[in-house]
């Protein structure tokens, strides 16, 4: 096929390298974009530029954040005696929504995985440590459950237990609002082992 | 089970085919390449997500298209019906969905339509490596328990990400060797459930393979099925389920150094075997030719029963060219169950007088002739 405009090329092949963007998505937001008027434009891409200019890693908790330490850290309202482990900035915002966990967060940034050459020293593993003083009681490890999420949920809790600290890790099991009849064997599997005492 | 109906496209050499079966006997005929086992190929698709032959999705595709695509609808035997959409195009995932839903694994639908297959590739099971036999177990196994397939899967992740860090910590010494600790730890775990089903279905298994042996062959020898968990001796080491995970342990404690240099796991349930003997002897190495396929043909009977019993379910049964490597002695005792089963089947001959002549009048039987991926129904 031939383009007829370098420009549309361009920005086209620009679009599908962006996660879940294939070649059909990007040709639509390249001419959507192409109506659009010149503020528009501008706003939009002065958008992407502040976002990789202003957006920094907190240096307590390692989730995006413009000023640092991020505003969780920097809160005098939350829980300072746990700290919940997740893998991704995502998750903190998918545990925030819920409303329901007012203590502070830590972005290990992945999980163990040697097979793509993740190791321990890639994680944010001792930054997490050096946060574990006094006034931390308990460590919530709320990872994905994957096989890697798993050791890296294994690998943490080998290294917390000795400090003496509570560790607990996220139930696995039924969807709420979900009947049991329709959960997958494996999934109910998981939930009878983790089942507790009431 | 039964499949009322097969819908598939451009898989090998057949671009367009519909075939609405028999609920009894299917026999496909034709000449070689005509395209019989390609049809046995795709149902098998449809039960297992992948061919029975060892084949990659992309050479299943037919020359010059992008994209096979089968459907099948079946009904359960108390009539409720099924239906499996499986559609494959080059370099992306398979798309699956079936009457439980769309955007399935295959995970999800394995075990759902029950199938037993025999094909000349099976020799193997008897004759060849332990990975052949480990793989007869694990397909019957993954069609009655999904907790086993995901066992499975997360055992097969899990060691494969140990052995890449073994490796790295043979060439680079400085990585710190606790990250391995949490990895051994899930390889015993997962390992040992694999292991302790493994080790129950044995022996169930066996009063099923020995009494259909009996059946097949007319001998007097007795057979037996002797499990080896990570192919060590029972003997040698006792495998009961609550010292397992010791046993396991020191494995890896007094074996760490090996495992290191050579980057592999070395014991789990990737090493297991499953011994076939005869009258106390290997099978494999002491058994005549017809007494392999005695052995053959008992096994894939048992797995018939056992998958009929978990499921609750009557699996269709699959022939592929069983002419080119059996007696008709022996496959009228496959038939015999067959039709005591009131099994659907489906089977490949390259000359249809063969079976003709050993099937009783009333049985329900349909003939498909096949030539160059075209299928005509004879009657």
């Amino acid at each position: 096929m031939i383009y007829t405009s370098k420009s549309i090329e361009k920005i086209v092949e620009m679009f599908s390298s962006l996660p879940t963007i294939g070649k059909k998505t990007a040709f639509r937001l390249a001419f959507f974009l192409l109506k659009q008027d010149e503020k528009f434009i501008s706003q939009f891409s002065e958008a992407v530029i502040e976002l990789k200019k202003n957006v920094r890693f907190c240096s307590v908790c390692f989730n995006y954040t413009e000023s640092d330490p991020c505003p969780i850290c920097s809160s005098n309202k939350r829980d300072n005696s746990v700290i919940c482990v997740v893998e991704e900035p995502n998750d903190v915002l998918a545990i925030e929504k819920t409303n329901e966990f007012h203590g502070f967060y830590h972005v290990l940034h992945g999980s163990l995985n040697p097979l793509d050459g993740i190791t321990a020293d890639d994680l944010k593993i001792r930054e997490l440590i050096s946060r574990l003083n006094n006034g931390v009681n308990e460590v919530i490890l709320a990872l994905n459950p994957t096989v890697e999420g798993e050791v890296t949920t294994q690998y943490l809790s080998n290294i917390i237990k000795p400090l003496g600290k509570k560790i607990t890790r996220i139930a696995r099991g039924i969807p709420i609002g979900s009947d049991l009849e329709y959960a997958d064997e494996a999934t109910l599997s998981r939930a009878l082992q983790g089942r507790v005492e009431i | 089970m039964k499949i009322s109906n097969l819908n598939m496209e451009n898989i090998r050499n057949h671009h367009f085919t519909n075939m609405e079966f028999n609920f009894g006997l299917n026999i496909l005929f034709g000449l070689n390449g005509a395209g019989k086992t390609s049809i046995l190929e795709a149902i098998s698709i449809c039960g297992f997500t992948k061919s029975f032959l060892p084949v990659g999705d992309s050479s299943l595709i037919s020359n010059g298209k992008n994209e096979y695509r089968i459907i099948a609808n079946s009904l359960s035997d108390n009539d409720i019906p099924y239906k499996v959409n499986i559609n494959y195009e080059k370099g992306c995932r398979k798309k699956i969905s079936s009457s439980i839903g769309d955007n399935l694994t295959a995970k999800d639908i394995i075990g759902d339509l029950p199938i037993v297959i025999l094909s000349p590739d099976y020799k193997s099971i008897t004759f060849g490596s332990p990975e052949n036999r480990r793989s007869f177990m694990d397909r019957l196994l993954s069609q009655i328990s999904k907790v086993y397939i995901d066992d499975l899967l997360k055992f097969r992740k899990a060691l494969r990400q140990r052995n890449s860090l073994l490796g790295d910590l043979n060439f680079n010494r400085k990585i710190d060797k606790s990250q391995l600790e949490p990895w051994t730890e899930l390889v015993i775990k997962v390992g040992k459930d694999i292991i302790l089903k493994r080790m129950k279905f044995i022996e169930e298994f066996n009063d099923i393979f020995m009494n259909y042996y009996k059946i097949v062959s007319s001998d007097k020898e007795k057979v037996e099925l002797v499990y080896k968990p990570m192919g060590l001796d029972n003997s040698d080491i006792d495998f009961k389920s609550d010292n397992l995970e010791d046993v396991f342990k020191s494995l890896f404690d007094l074996n760490f150094n090996d495992e290191c240099r050579r980057g592999i796991t070395l014991f789990g349930p990737h090493k297991d075997d499953i011994l076939i003997t005869i009258n106390g002897g290997v099978a494999r190495e002491f058994a005549s030719q017809g007494q392999h396929k005695s052995l053959l043909i008992a096994l894939k009977m048992g797995e018939f029963e056992f998958l009929k019993k978990k499921k609750n379910e009557t699996p269709v049964v699959l022939l592929d060219d069983i002419f080119s490597e059996l007696d008709e002695n022996r496959i009228s005792k496959v038939l015999e169950l067959i039709f005591d089963n009131s099994a659907q089947t489906m089977i490949t001959v390259t000359n249809p007088e063969t079976i003709k002549r050993m099937l009783m009048i009333n049985e329900r039987s349909s003939y498909f002739e096949i030539t160059d991926g075209f299928v005509k129904r004879i009657n």
